[in-house]
C-alpha cells in the first residue's frame, strides 16, 4: 500500500486507490472510469503511431504527398500563368472600355481631355489640378521628343545600326537601361492620362449632377413660396354663369413659364424646364393633392410594373427582401463597373453614422448613471430617513419607523431608498451597502454613516467632476450636441426607409440603373411618380420626398470626395490635405516605391532582359550586341567549348546538396545544443548562451574572413597538425584549397563551418520555442505513463517542427543563396587540378549564385547574358521549394492543437 | 495493467532502482556538461583569436599560434628579445594597443620590418593637411543615415500594407515576394551601370547609402507582423474623434512600437556597418577614390595588402580592426537579443 503510494505515476496506483481507500469519502470511479477509458488512447500524441509499420506508413505517404505536392505545384504554376493572362486581358480590356464610357457619357471637354490633358479640369474649374496634368503631358511630349523615341528605337534595335554613337563598351548597357526607363516612363505616363480623364470626366459628371440638383432646389422653393412667383400666373377677371364676376388665376403654359423663369427670375435653363413641369395650378388652388399632373408624362407601362412589384410585396411574394430592407442590411448587388446606387451611398452613410450613434450613447450612458447615483447620493438626511422608514413615502405606506441604529436587510433598505428618489433599484443598492458598511464600521471608527456618506459623495463627485472636466469634457459637449442632432435618429430612418422602399422596387430593374447613372429628365419624372403614388397623394411627404432626392444627390456627390455639395471643385489646399488623410496610403507608399523601383525592381528587370541578348563584355561594343537566344543554349549545351552545361549540372548538384547538408545539420545540431542548454539540471544556461551569441553578434564577414585564415596555410590548425607529424602533413596544407576527390575537404570544411555559423540561431530560436511549450501537455503525458523519450518525440519535437517548419523551408532557399560562406572561406574554389573538367571560372564549391558572380563582375570576359540566364534558374528553383512548400503548409495548418 | 501483480515487488529493490537512476542522471548531466564546454570552446576559441591576434607584435606569420609570441608591448624601438632561439632586435615602436594605433595612423610596412609614414592608411588619412579618420566615418555615416532612411522606409510600408487598404497592395506584396526569390545582386551590374555610365555619377558614400536604403521597404515583413498585432479598435476611436490617418500613424501607432522601431533600427544600422560585396563592386574599383572606402572594404583589402601578403603582413592590423568592427555590432546586438528572438519566431509563426 505505502510503497505505492510512493510512485503515483504508474496507472495502476490510480487504479489501486479507490479499491483500498474508499472510507476517505473521495469516489475514484470517474477517474477509474477516465483512466480506462478511449479517452487516454486519443490524446494526439499517441496517435503519431508507435509501430514500425506505422511509422514506414507514414514515411510512405509524407512521400506520396511530396510527388503529389509537385504535381500541385505545376499546376498551380500553369493556372497561375492562364489566370495571370486573363486577368491582364481583362485589365486591358476594362482600361479600353471605361475610356469608351467616360468619352461617350462627357462632354466635348472631356472628349478634348484625351489628348489634351487637363482640358476638362480647368473648364470645371479645377485649375491646379488641370494645369498639373497639362504639365505632365507637356513634359511627357517633350522627354519622349528628345530622348523617348530614340531610347525605345535603340532598345528595339539595340545597335543593330552604328548612327553617330560614340563607339564604347558602355553603349550597350546604356540602350537597355535607357530603353526600360522609357518603357517605365511610358507607362507611368499612361496612368497618368488615365487619372486626367478620369478626373475630368468626373468633374463633368459632379457639375452636371450639381445642375440636376439645383434644379430640384429651385422646384422645391417654387412650389413652397409659390406666392413669389406672381409672374408665373396672369389674373383674369371673369364671369360665371350667373352674371357673377370672379377673379381666374390662369397659370402660363410650360413654354412661357420656363421663358419668365429664365429671364425675370434668373433660374438655369434646367431649374425653368423643371419649374415648368410643376401642376402650379394644382398648387395654389388644392395646395395639398399631391402633384398628379407629373404623372401624365408617365409611360402606362411604369404604372403597370408599379403595381406589379407592390402586389408582389402585399401578396408576401417579397416579403423576405422586404423585411431585409427594413432590418437595413439589404444590400442590392452594385453594379458592374457603373456608378453605385444612390441608396447604397446612402445606407453606408447610414451606417456610419449609426455607428458613431452607439458610441456616444455608451459614453452618455455612463454620463447618466454616474448623475443619477449622484443625485440620491447627495442627500444623506433623506437615505437615513428613508432606511428607518420615517420619510413620506413610508408613511404613506403605512410602514412604522424603526429606531436609529439598527441593522435594516440591504435589500429593503434599498427599496426604501428606491421608494423615496424614485431611483434604478441598481443606485439603491449601492447605498444601502454603503450605508450598512458604514454602520458595522462605526463601534471601530467612530465616523457615523451619515458622515460616511458625505465623504463618498464628495468622492463620487470628485471622480465625476474629474471624469467631465478633464477627461471627457470636450467629448461630452460633442456627445451631447450630436445627441441633440440626431434625436430623430428613428424618424430619420422611418424617413429614408419609406423613400427607399419605393427606390429599391424600381431600382431591381434596368431602368432604374439606366435612371441613377444617366439623370436624364424621364428617369426622375417616373422616380416622383412612384414616389407620388406610394405616398397616396401626400403633399407633404411628396416635398420631403424631393427633399431626399437632393439629400441623395449629395451623397452621390460626397462619393467623389473632392466634390463638395456645392458643386465646386474643392479648393487644390484642402485637395492636398487628402494626402494626410484618405489618401495617406498614396503618401506613404511613395517613397518606398521608389527607391524600391530604382535600387531593386528595375536592375532586376533589366537583369532579366539582359539573358535574351547576347551581352558579354565583348559583345558591349554596338554592332555585336543583339538580341539572342545564344546565352540558354550555351547554358544547357554540355558539348559546347565553355563546357557550361556540364558546369551547370555539376554546380547545380552541389547546390542543392550543399542547402539541404547545411540546413538540416544547422537545424538538427541547433536544436541539439538548445536541448541540452535548456536540460532542467544544467546550471549558468545563461552563460554558455551567451558563449554561443557572441559568434552572431560579430558580423559575419569578419568571422567568415577569421575561419578562412584558421582553415587556411599557415593557420594555427594547420601549423598545429604541422608541428605534430612534420614528416606526412605539408606545411602549405590548404583544407579549403585542395582539388583531390572534387574539393571534398573543403567542401566538409565548409558544411562546419557553416554550422558553427548557423547553430547559435537555431538555438536561440529553439530556446525561445521551448520555453513557450504548455507544461501541462508534458503533465498530462508524465500523467499518461510517457517516458522523457517518448514525450520528446511526441511533445518536444512535432513542437519544434510545427513552429520552425515553415522557417526551415525558407532556410533552404536561404542557403541555396548562401553567398557569404561561400565566398568568404574558399571563394568558389578549389579549381580543377586538369583542365577540361568545369568551366574556366567554376570551382568545386561554387553555388550557382558565386558561380554568376564570378562569370559576371570577377570573369575577365564578363558573361552577363550567361549571369542573366542563372539569375533566372535560380529564381525558378527557389520558386518551386515555395511553392512546394506553401502547399505543405496547408497541412500543417491543421495542427491548430499547438496554438 | 495486467502487468501490475509481477511489478508489486519489495521495497529494497526500489530504492536500489532510485539509486542506479540517480548515477544515470549524473552521469547524463556530466556529459552534458563536457559536450557544452567543448562547444563553447569550439564557439569562442575562433572570437577569442581574433582577439589576443590584435595584441601580437610580429609583423608576419603571427596567424599560425592560437596565442601571440610576441606581444605590441615588446614591440619598442630599440628592444630586443629571444625568439626562436635568435635575438630579435626591433627599429620601430609599435608599443600597447600598437595596432590599433596603427590603423588610425598613417603608418605602413613598407618592407618587412620597416615602418614609414605614408600619406594614405587604412582607418585615417591626411587630408588638407589634417588627419581625418577616413573609412571609419564613412562606414558611420553611411551606417547611420541608411539606419534612419531604411527604417523611415520599412515602417511607412509596413504600416501601409497593415493599417492602410489602397489600390495595388495584393499586387505589390506578391511582387516583392517574388522578387525576393531572385538573387539579391543579380541588379549589381545593372545599378553599377546606371550610376556610372547612364547618369555619368562620381563614386560617393551617398551612392552606396542609395543602394542600402533604397529597397528597404521590400523588407517589410516582421514590422507589418507586429503592426497586425496592434489593436485596430484604437484607430477607429481616434477616427470618430477626428484624427487623420497621419495624426494616427504619428501620434497613436508609432508611440505604440517602440520595440519594433528600436528592432528595425538595429538592423538596418548593422548590415551596412559590416557588408562587404555592393561596398566592394560599387566603391572598391581601381579608378575609385579610397577617399570613399568603408571598414568591411579596407579590412579585406588589407589581408592581402604588404609585401608578405601571404603570411599576413597586416594580420595583427586587421585583427585589431575586426575588432573595431565588432564592438558597435556586438553591442547592439546584446541590446536587441530579446526582440530578435521573438521577431525570429514571430514571423515564423506566421509564415
Amino acid at each position: 500500500m505505502v510503497e505505492k503510494e510512493q510512485n503515483p505515476s504508474t496507472a495502476e496506483a490510480v487504479e489501486a486507490q479507490p479499491k483500498n481507500q474508499p472510507e476517505n469519502g473521495i469516489d475514484f470511479s470517474s477517474v477509474k472510469a477516465l483512466a480506462n477509458s478511449d479517452y487516454k488512447v486519443e490524446k494526439w500524441y499517441t496517435s503519431l503511431g508507435y509501430g514500425i509499420l506505422e511509422k514506414l506508413i507514414s514515411v510512405g505517404l509524407f512521400l506520396l504527398g511530396f510527388v503529389l505536392d509537385i504535381f500541385k505545384t505545376l499546376w498551380v504554376i500553369i493556372k497561375g500563368i492562364f489566370v495571370g493572362a486573363y486577368k491582364i486581358g481583362l485589365g486591358v480590356y476594362h482600361f479600353f472600355r471605361n475610356v469608351v464610357r467616360m468619352c461617350r457619357e462627357g462632354d466635348k471637354y472631356v472628349k478634348m481631355s484625351t489628348f489634351c490633358s487637363g482640358l476638362g479640369n480647368i473648364k470645371g474649374g479645377q485649375v491646379a489640378d488641370g494645369v498639373i496634368f497639362l504639365g505632365a503631358e507637356v513634359l511627357f511630349i517633350v522627354y519622349m521628343a528628345a530622348f523617348g523615341v530614340k531610347a525605345i528605337a535603340d532598345f528595339i534595335l539595340l545597335g543593330e545600326e552604328v548612327r553617330g554613337y560614340e563607339m564604347d563598351n558602355n553603349s550597350s548597357i546604356r540602350f537597355l537601361i535607357s530603353g526600360v526607363m522609357t518603357i517605365v516612363v511610358i507607362a507611368a505616363y499612361v496612368f497618368v492620362w488615365y487619372s486626367a480623364l478620369k478626373s475630368a470626366h468626373d468633374n463633368y459628371i459632379i457639375r452636371h449632377n450639381f445642375r440636376f440638383l439645383q434644379a430640384h432646389a429651385d422646384q422645391v422653393d417654387v412650389v413652397e413660396n409659390i406666392v413669389n412667383y406672381p409672374e408665373f400666373s396672369e389674373v383674369v377677371d371673369r364671369v360665371d354663369k350667373d352674371g357673377k364676376a370672379y377673379k381666374q388665376v390662369i397659370y402660363k403654359k410650360p413654354k412661357e413659364i420656363r421663358r419668365i423663369a429664365r429671364e425675370t427670375y434668373g433660374f438655369s435653363k434646367l431649374s425653368a424646364r423643371y419649374i415648368s413641369y410643376l401642376p402650379l395650378k394644382d398648387l395654389t388652388e388644392r395646395p395639398l393633392r399631391g402633384l398628379p399632373a407629373l404623372g401624365v408624362k408617365i409611360k402606362a407601362a411604369y404604372y403597370k410594373r408599379y403595381d406589379k412589384v407592390r402586389n408582389a410585396i402585399r401578396n408576401g411574394k417579397w416579403s423576405s427582401v422586404f423585411a431585409k430592407f427594413l432590418e437595413w442590411e439589404f444590400l442590392p448587388p452594385a453594379p458592374k463597373n457603373g456608378y453605385p446606387y444612390v441608396h447604397n451611398l446612402v445606407l453606408a452613410d447610414f451606417n456610419r453614422f449609426r455607428h458613431t450613434y452607439d458610441k456616444y450613447n455608451d459614453y452618455l450612458s455612463v454620463v447618466r448613471d454616474s448623475t443619477s447615483l449622484l443625485r440620491v447620493i447627495d442627500n444623506p438626511e433623506l437615505i437615513e430617513k428613508a432606511i428607518y422608514a420615517e420619510d413620506e413615502v413610508s408613511a404613506k405606506n403605512g410602514v412604522e419607523p424603526i429606531a436609529r441604529g439598527t441593522i435594516v436587510k440591504p435589500k429593503v433598505a434599498a427599496s426604501r431608498i428606491v421608494g423615496a428618489f424614485e431611483c434604478p433599484y441598481s443606485d439603491g443598492v449601492t447605498v444601502a451597502t454603503y450605508y450598512q458598511r458604514a454602520l458595522k464600521e462605526q463601534a471601530k471608527t467612530g465616523i457615523t454613516p451619515l458622515e460616511k456618506l458625505k465623504a463618498i459623495a464628495a468622492k463620487l463627485h470628485e471622480n465625476y467632476d474629474t471624469f467631465v472636466r478633464v477627461n471627457r469634457k470636450e467629448r461630452l459637449e460633442g456627445i451631447h450636441e450630436t445627441h441633440r442632432l440626431y434625436g430623430s435618429y428613428d424618424e430619420l430612418k422611418d424617413l429614408y426607409a419609406s423613400g427607399k422602399a419605393v427606390f429599391i422596387e424600381t431600382l431591381s430593374g434596368e431602368k432604374a440603373e439606366k435612371h441613377v447613372s444617366r439623370f436624364d429628365a424621364e428617369a426622375m419624372f417616373e422616380d416622383m411618380d412612384y414616389a407620388n403614388k406610394a405616398f397616396g397623394g401626400d403633399e407633404a411627404k411628396m416635398r420631403e420626398f424631393i427633399a431626399l432626392r437632393a439629400e441623395r444627390f449629395t451623397a452621390t456627390v460626397d462619393r467623389y470626395e473632392t466634390y463638395p455639395f456645392h458643386g465646386q471643385p474643392i479648393r487644390f489646399k484642402k485637395k492636398a490635405k487628402q494626402y494626410l488623410d484618405e489618401k495617406f496610403a498614396v503618401t506613404v507608399m511613395t517613397l518606398p516605391v521608389l527607391g524600391a523601383l530604382i535600387t531593386s525592381v528595375l536592375p532586376l528587370l533589366i537583369s532579366i532582359i539582359i539573358a535574351f541578348t547576347n551581352f558579354t563584355g565583348a559583345n558591349a561594343v554596338i554592332g555585336n550586341f543583339d538580341w539572342n537566344m545564344s546565352a540558354w543554349s550555351t547554358m544547357f549545351d554540355s558539348n559546347s567549348t565553355s563546357l557550361m552545361g556540364k558546369t551547370f549540372a555539376y554546380i547545380l548538384g552541389w547546390t542543392l546538396i550543399w542547402a539541404i547538408f547545411a540546413t538540416f545539420s544547422n537545424y538538427i545540431l541547433g536544436i541539439v545544443l538548445a536541448l541540452l542548454i535548456n536540460k532542467k539540471s544544467i546550471k549558468f544556461k545563461k552563460v554558455y548562451r551567451m558563449f554561443f551569441v557572441v559568434s552572431i553578434a560579430i558580423p559575419q564577414f569578419i568571422t567568415l574572413l577569421a575561419m578562412s585564415k584558421i582553415l587556411g596555410p599557415g593557420g594555427p590548425i594547420n601549423m598545429a597538425a604541422y608541428a605534430a607529424n612534420p614528416t606526412t602533413v605539408r606545411a602549405d596544407t590548404w583544407w579549403l584549397n585542395d582539388p583531390a576527390n572534387q574539393g571534398l575537404s573543403a567542401k566538409i570544411c565548409l558544411i562546419l563551418v557553416n554550422c558553427w555559423v548557423g547553430i547559435p540561431y537555431t538555438m536561440l530560436s529553439t530556446s525561445g520555442i521551448l520555453m513557450n511549450i504548455p507544461e501541462d501537455l508534458y503533465e498530462s503525458a508524465r500523467i499518461d505513463g510517457a517516458s522523457p523519450w517518448t514525450q520528446f518525440w511526441k511533445i518536444t519535437m512535432p513542437y519544434i517542427l510545427f513552429v520552425t517548419g515553415p522557417s526551415l523551408l525558407t532556410t533552404f532557399i536561404g542557403n541555396i543563396n548562401n553567398f557569404n560562406v561561400i565566398y568568404f572561406l574558399t571563394g568558389g574554389g578549389p579549381k580543377p587540378a586538369a583542365m577540361g573538367e568545369l568551366n574556366l571560372d567554376a570551382g568545386y564549391t561554387d553555388l550557382l549564385i558565386t558561380f554568376l558572380f564570378k562569370i559576371t563582375v570577377n570573369s575577365a570576359t564578363h558573361q552577363y547574358a550567361i549571369g542573366s540566364v542563372i539569375g533566372i534558374l535560380v529564381f525558378i528553383i527557389c520558386a518551386f521549394f515555395s511553392l512546394i512548400m506553401y502547399s505543405r503548409m496547408g497541412s500543417t495548418k491543421n495542427e491548430e492543437a499547438f496554438q | 495493467m495486467a502487468t501490475t501483480v509481477s511489478t508489486a515487488t519489495p521495497v529494497v529493490e526500489k530504492k536500489q532502482h532510485h539509486a542506479s537512476m540517480k548515477v544515470r542522471r549524473i552521469t547524463a548531466d556530466i556529459i552534458v556538461y563536457i559536450l557544452l564546454t567543448v562547444m563553447a570552446l569550439a564557439w569562442v576559441s575562433p572570437v577569442l583569436w581574433i582577439l589576443l591576434q590584435s595584441f601580437t607584435g610580429q609583423a608576419v606569420d603571427s596567424m599560425g599560434k592560437w596565442i601571440p609570441e610576441i606581444w605590441d608591448w615588446e614591440v619598442v624601438e630599440g628592444n630586443s628579445i629571444i625568439y626562436n632561439n635568435t635575438r630579435l632586435q626591433f627599429n620601430y615602436t609599435l608599443g600597447p594597443f600598437g595596432n590599433y594605433r596603427f590603423l588610425f595612423s598613417n603608418l605602413v610596412y613598407s618592407s618587412n620590418s620597416v615602418v614609414e609614414e605614408s600619406a594614405y592608411n587604412f582607418f585615417g588619412y591626411v587630408k588638407n593637411g589634417t588627419f581625418y579618420f577616413g573609412g571609419f566615418m564613412n562606414t558611420l555615416i553611411i551606417a547611420i543615415v541608411t539606419a534612419v532612411v531604411s527604417t523611415l522606409l520599412t515602417l511607412m510600408t509596413s504600416y501601409a500594407f497593415s493599417r492602410l487598404r489602397f489600390k495595388g497592395r495584393q499586387f505589390m506584396m506578391r511582387l516583392i515576394m517574388i522578387l525576393g526569390m531572385f538573387p539579391g545582386f543579380l541588379g549589381l551590374v545593372v545599378l553599377y551601370s546606371l550610376f556610372y555610365k547612364v547618369l555619368r555619377w562620381q563614386a560617393s558614400i551617398w551612392l552606396l547609402i542609395l543602394i542600402y536604403s533604397g529597397g528597404a521597404g521590400m523588407g517589410y515583413y516582421i514590422s507589418k507582423g507586429f503592426f497586425d498585432t496592434i489593436s485596430k479598435q484604437i484607430d477607429e476611436a481616434a477616427m470618430i474623434d477626428g484624427a487623420t490617418r497621419f495624426q494616427i500613424f504619428y501620434k497613436i501607432t508609432m508611440p505604440l512600437s517602440k520595440p519594433i522601431i528600436t528592432y528595425t533600427v538595429l538592423t538596418a544600422f548593422m548590415s551596412p556597418w559590416a557588408e562587404y560585396i555592393t561596398a566592394n563592386y560599387m566603391l572598391g574599383g581601381q579608378n575609385n577614390n579610397k577617399d570613399n572606402w568603408t571598414l568591411p572594404l579596407i579590412l579585406y583589402k588589407m589581408l592581402n595588402a604588404g609585401q608578405f601578403a601571404e603570411r599576413g603582413t597586416y594580420w595583427g592590423q586587421f585583427c585589431a580592426g575586426a575588432v573595431i568592427i565588432a564592438i558597435p555590432t556586438s553591442l547592439l546586438f546584446m541590446v536587441m537579443q530579446k526582440n530578435y528572438v521573438g521577431g525570429v519566431t514571430g514571423g515564423a509563426v506566421k509564415g
